[in-house]
């Protein structure tokens, strides 16, 4: 199946930009690595097995492009973070201090986080979108848990 | 409210400010509409309740020492440097003095996570890189490779048609003495794979196919 570019952009516009938010930390970077990510769908002549096979290659193309941006920005030692986040709605205090939290945790652990809490993927499944052994997506889940738990305390269940 | 759903409450309010997916044909190419920048006018106050995490060393941020490991067969100094939460920075270089590889270590700083909520006990810079000389990576042109200190194997044939491959090899440097047993698992899904290693084998050790003999 390769459905429309179009159709696919209204339906993961949303999760691919949060995606791309989540690693590289700047609106700006986060709508280019959005359009480049379509773009890159777009001239990508690939038939796809079903619906999940799309929305995994749109996040992994997504995280990679978003990866190689928070990376360049890095190095040039500019702070990726601008004042986005206050212009965001957010539904209650909670949810802001969660966001600053996640924001705040190291590089390594916020995509895989993001694709836990976020998109609902398993360990397994994170390991072979990410290109990861197993258990490095389990430590790296762990420590991001116990950086939030620690920071959130009690607005951050036990629970995984 | 789990913490999934606190989570996407959070996240959900996240939004591109581009609706519509649009391409102009120029010239026989496709050219995207850029998100036009707005430069930022003012620092950015983000008040960040890191956690503490015991940084490792004193020069945070700063070139902390140069080592040796092992990189798709080739031996490479590594520039580590240890970053604000006490995560280790690694910086490969190639023989131009040029970048080749930027790794942050997920254990940099901390431990080894025993379990998803076991102990931890804090690694060195060099067991990170030793615990990481098993490489597995999939190529442009769709080859499966696996690395191991300065060996590397093609295992692209070595893949069953359900798209699972099982490989052994001797073990190296730290691993000596003992088998090292890979198991990789191709993924449709993502085009991707994924991977694990252990000093045991999973079944028949039959099932694997020795490297490096």
């Amino acid at each position: 199946m390769r459905p429309d570019t179009q159709v696919l952009f209204e339906r993961y516009r949303q999760n691919v930009y949060a995606a791309a938010f989540s690693v590289c930390q700047n609106a700006a970077d986060a709508e280019d690595v959005l359009q480049d990510t379509f773009l890159q769908y777009h001239k990508t002549n690939k038939d796809y097995k079903d619906e999940q096979h799309i929305r995994a290659w749109l996040l992994r193309a997504a995280l990679s492009r978003a990866t190689d941006v928070w990376r360049k920005r890095k190095r040039r030692q500019e702070a990726p973070l601008d004042d986005y986040s206050e212009t965001l709605a957010f539904p209650s205090p909670e949810s802001s201090s969660l966001f600053d939290a996640v924001m705040a945790l190291p590089d390594n652990y916020r995509s895989v986080i993001h694709l836990f809490y976020y998109e609902d993927y398993t360990v397994a499944e994170i390991a072979k979108l990410l290109h990861l052994s197993q258990s490095n997506v389990k430590t790296r889940l762990s420590r991001g848990r116990n950086l939030l738990k620690e920071t959130l305390k009690e607005d951050w269940n036990d629970d995984e | 409210m789990t913490n999934k759903e606190r989570y996407k409450e959070a996240f959900g309010v996240l939004r591109p400010k581009t609706e519509q997916w649009e391409v102009q044909p120029m010239k026989n190419n496709i050219r995207t509409f850029k998100t036009k920048r707005i430069l930022a006018v003012a620092a950015v106050v983000v008040i960040l309740a890191v956690a503490a995490v015991g940084v490792y060393a004193a020069d945070v941020g700063g070139i902390q020492t140069t080592l040796k490991t092992w990189f798709h067969g080739q031996e490479v100094d590594v520039d580590v440097s240890t970053g604000e939460n006490g995560e280790y920075n690694f910086e490969i270089k190639d023989e131009n003095g040029d970048t080749a590889q930027e790794v942050t270590a997920v254990f940099g700083g901390g431990g080894v996570e025993i379990g998803l909520f076991g102990k931890e006990r804090t690694l060195s810079p060099q067991e990170v890189l030793d615990a990481n000389v098993l490489d597995v990576t999939k190529e442009d042109d769709g080859r499966m490779m696996l690395y191991y200190y300065d060996q590397s194997y093609d295992i692209t044939d070595l893949f069953s048609a359900d798209g699972k491959c099982k490989v052994c090899l001797a073990g190296t440097g730290a691993d000596s003495g003992k088998t090292m047993y890979v198991e990789i698992e191709l993924d449709d899904d993502t085009d991707g794979f994924g991977y694990s290693t252990d000093f045991r084998a999973h079944g028949s050790k039959d099932a694997y196919t020795r490297l490096g003999e």
